[in-house]
């Protein structure tokens, strides 16, 4: 195992860890205003280690609950996401034809939409649907380029001689396609997760600070950023806190991704 | 006799780019008795492997097909014809099939042990224990000692030898009465190829297989082979019982071959080789595929195709079988 693959592994293990136990690490209720009167937008101090936001709640609090939700959202919309582009990308690699050809069109038409115009015209209209939706749409318009991936790996694999070995050996084709062709195609997968979950917490970010991603009172990355930079020349730290945050959580996945893909894919060797 | 495998008149299709179509296999009768060991050989190009790609259906469709007029029976049920199901259960049930390169037939992320538990469950309705028994008392059976390790082994952990010899396990997993190698000694070692000859022919005495051996290496049709069958341009142009073959072969081609054979007590002399190329499997010559190459060809030959003339248990497509005085010395 490499350095960098341990130090990723070990970074994205620490990032769901402090997310996992935000209640615990939070000195404070994340939602709870403290103090009003007194304590709005106050500098970093022993007691607010991050300082409070303009309506006097704790921020480290708010950055902990946040990673939790920022992470959950990410890491169930990229399964949502990989499981559906595998499954796709594996029945137009091993169908080929005309059931190939359309997927793929579609895939490609998908593409030519930009992602987030899709991702704000969805949840403007679907403004009840809460986390739930959030991840459920993410997911949705997530898979795409996981579906040509794993589609071009199926392509290569069926050609090769342990594939047609198998069908000689008289296994039906989903026992071929399941246990022969998608455990060989399994390196690049983990690795365009791995690299997913970083892209999804930048684009959960990024709607949340529109307002139409993780809504208040929910403390989320994005949503932080969006209340801090009304007070970018007052208290600067209120919106570079989640920012710094996003950008450290994106760069420790494509760390992982990397060292995954240098570590399994043996073409990039 | 029976064969336990007939096969008539097959002919495999693929339809090119461009809309040319090459047939690799033109028109293929053989039989294959219980007991034998049947060798197929030829040159790279004959159509030797997809001929037996064919016998199971495991050509690419499109842009293959074979011949709606063809037929492989196997005990008088025409493999051609079956449903999928029935055709899954011929493929490594009744037929097993061992291919040329071990090291990339075998899947790479699972186990032997694995591999050989997933055929034998699927073809002889095991529980997983008692198909991990079999798997072992298959390994054994091939001449890999130590099973239980080897079970839990992955495919790069063995040699070449030992890989092939795996393959074998799994071809055997299902119980078959025919085993079909295509080239199974040609990417091993000069001493391994021996070892696992010697094992197939082994295994062909105990278990009574009836064995189909696609090779280019006449030397090995000699080991093991109870017939040849000489196949050129698509078709079967000789075939005759090994010892006969070798002895008195009658069709030039197989003349021209067994000249070409290396022999350690002739060194230093240029080896005779077949002049010209095999001929492309888009265009086969007219009349006698052959005769481009051939050096007794005259006039009938250009004209019309020889049948298989018989001459005894020998047959062979080519006009000197019936106008000898034409053979040049």
């Amino acid at each position: 195992m490499s350095r960098r693959l341990r130090a990723g592994l070990l970074a994205v293990g620490v990032l769901y860890l402090i997310a996992l136990l935000a209640p615990v690490l939070a000195p404070y209720d994340p939602a709870a205003q403290l103090n009003l009167a007194g304590g709005r937008l106050l500098p970093p101090s022993l007691a607010h280690p991050l300082g409070t936001d303009a309506l006097s709640r704790d921020l480290l609090s708010r950055l902990l609950f946040g990673a939790r939700l920022s992470l959950a959202i990410a890491g169930l919309a990229v399964v949502v996401a990989v499981t559906l582009g595998t499954a796709v990308g594996l029945a137009a690699g091993l169908a080929g034809g005309v059931l190939d050809g359309i997927l793929m069109r579609s895939v490609d038409a998908a593409l030519a939409i930009p992602r987030v115009f899709l991702l704000v015209a969805i949840l403007a209209l679907w403004e009840q649907g809460g986390i739930g939706a959030l991840v459920l749409v993410l997911g949705l318009t997530g898979w795409f380029g996981t579906s040509r991936l794993v589609r071009a790996e199926v392509l290569s694999l069926r050609r090769r001689d342990f594939v047609l070995a198998a069908r000689a050996l008289g296994l039906p084709g989903w026992r071929v396609a399941l246990r022969h062709v998608l455990p060989n195609a399994v390196a690049p997968i983990v690795v365009t997760a791995t690299l997913g979950v970083g892209h999804t917490i930048l684009i959960e970010a990024a709607l949340s600070f529109l307002g139409i991603g993780v809504r208040p009172p929910l403390p989320s990355w994005g949503n932080m950023i969006a209340d801090g930079q009304a007070y970018l020349a007052t208290s600067p730290w209120q919106a570079m806190a989640p920012g710094l945050a996003v950008v450290a959580t994106v760069m420790i996945f494509g760390v992982l991704g990397e060292a995954l893909r240098d570590t399994m894919d043996p073409r990039s060797r | 006799m029976k064969p336990l495998l007939a096969v008539r008149d097959l002919t495999t299709v693929f339809s090119l780019p461009g809309g040319g179509v090459a047939r690799p296999v033109d028109g293929v009768s053989l039989d294959l008795f219980p007991g034998e060991t049947l060798a197929l050989v030829g040159e790279s190009g004959s159509g030797k492997t997809t001929l037996a790609l064919s016998l199971l259906r495991l050509i690419p469709e499109p842009p293959g097909h074979i011949d709606p007029a063809s037929r492989v029976e196997l005990d008088g049920t025409d493999i051609l014809r079956l449903e999928p199901l029935a055709l899954r259960r011929v493929r490594g049930g009744a037929i097993g099939m061992v291919f040329q390169e071990p090291g990339s037939s075998l899947n790479p992320v699972m186990t032997v042990g694995a591999q050989i538990v997933e055929t034998a469950r699927l073809h002889a309705g095991l529980d997983r224990r008692a198909a991990r028994r079999r798997a072992g008392a298959l390994l054994a059976d091939v001449g890999l000692p130590d099973t239980e390790r080897r079970l839990d082994q992955y495919p790069h952990e063995l040699s070449g030898g030992m890989q092939q010899r795996v393959m074998i396990a799994m071809a055997l997993a299902g119980g078959p009465r025919v085993l079909i190698a295509d080239e199974p000694t040609t990417a091993l070692d000069v001493t391994i190829q021996l070892q696992i000859l010697d094992l197939l022919a082994d295994l062909k005495q105990r278990l009574g297989l009836a064995v189909l051996l696609i090779t280019h290496d006449l030397g090995v049709a000699a080991r093991v082979a109870d017939r040849v069958a000489v196949m050129y341009g698509g078709r079967i142009v000789e075939s005759a019982p090994a010892a006969r073959l070798f002895e008195r072969p009658q069709h030039p081609y197989t003349e021209a071959l067994l000249r070409a054979v290396p022999r350690v007590d002739r060194t230093g002399e240029r080896l005779p080789v077949v002049r010209g190329q095999p001929p492309p499997a888009t265009d086969w010559p007219a009349g006698c595929r052959f005769h481009p190459r051939c050096p007794h060809a005259w006039e009938r030959c250009r004209d019309a195709e020889p049948g298989l003339i018989a001459f005894g248990e020998q047959v062979s497509r080519c006009w000197l079988m019936d106008e000898p005085g034409r053979r040049t010395p």
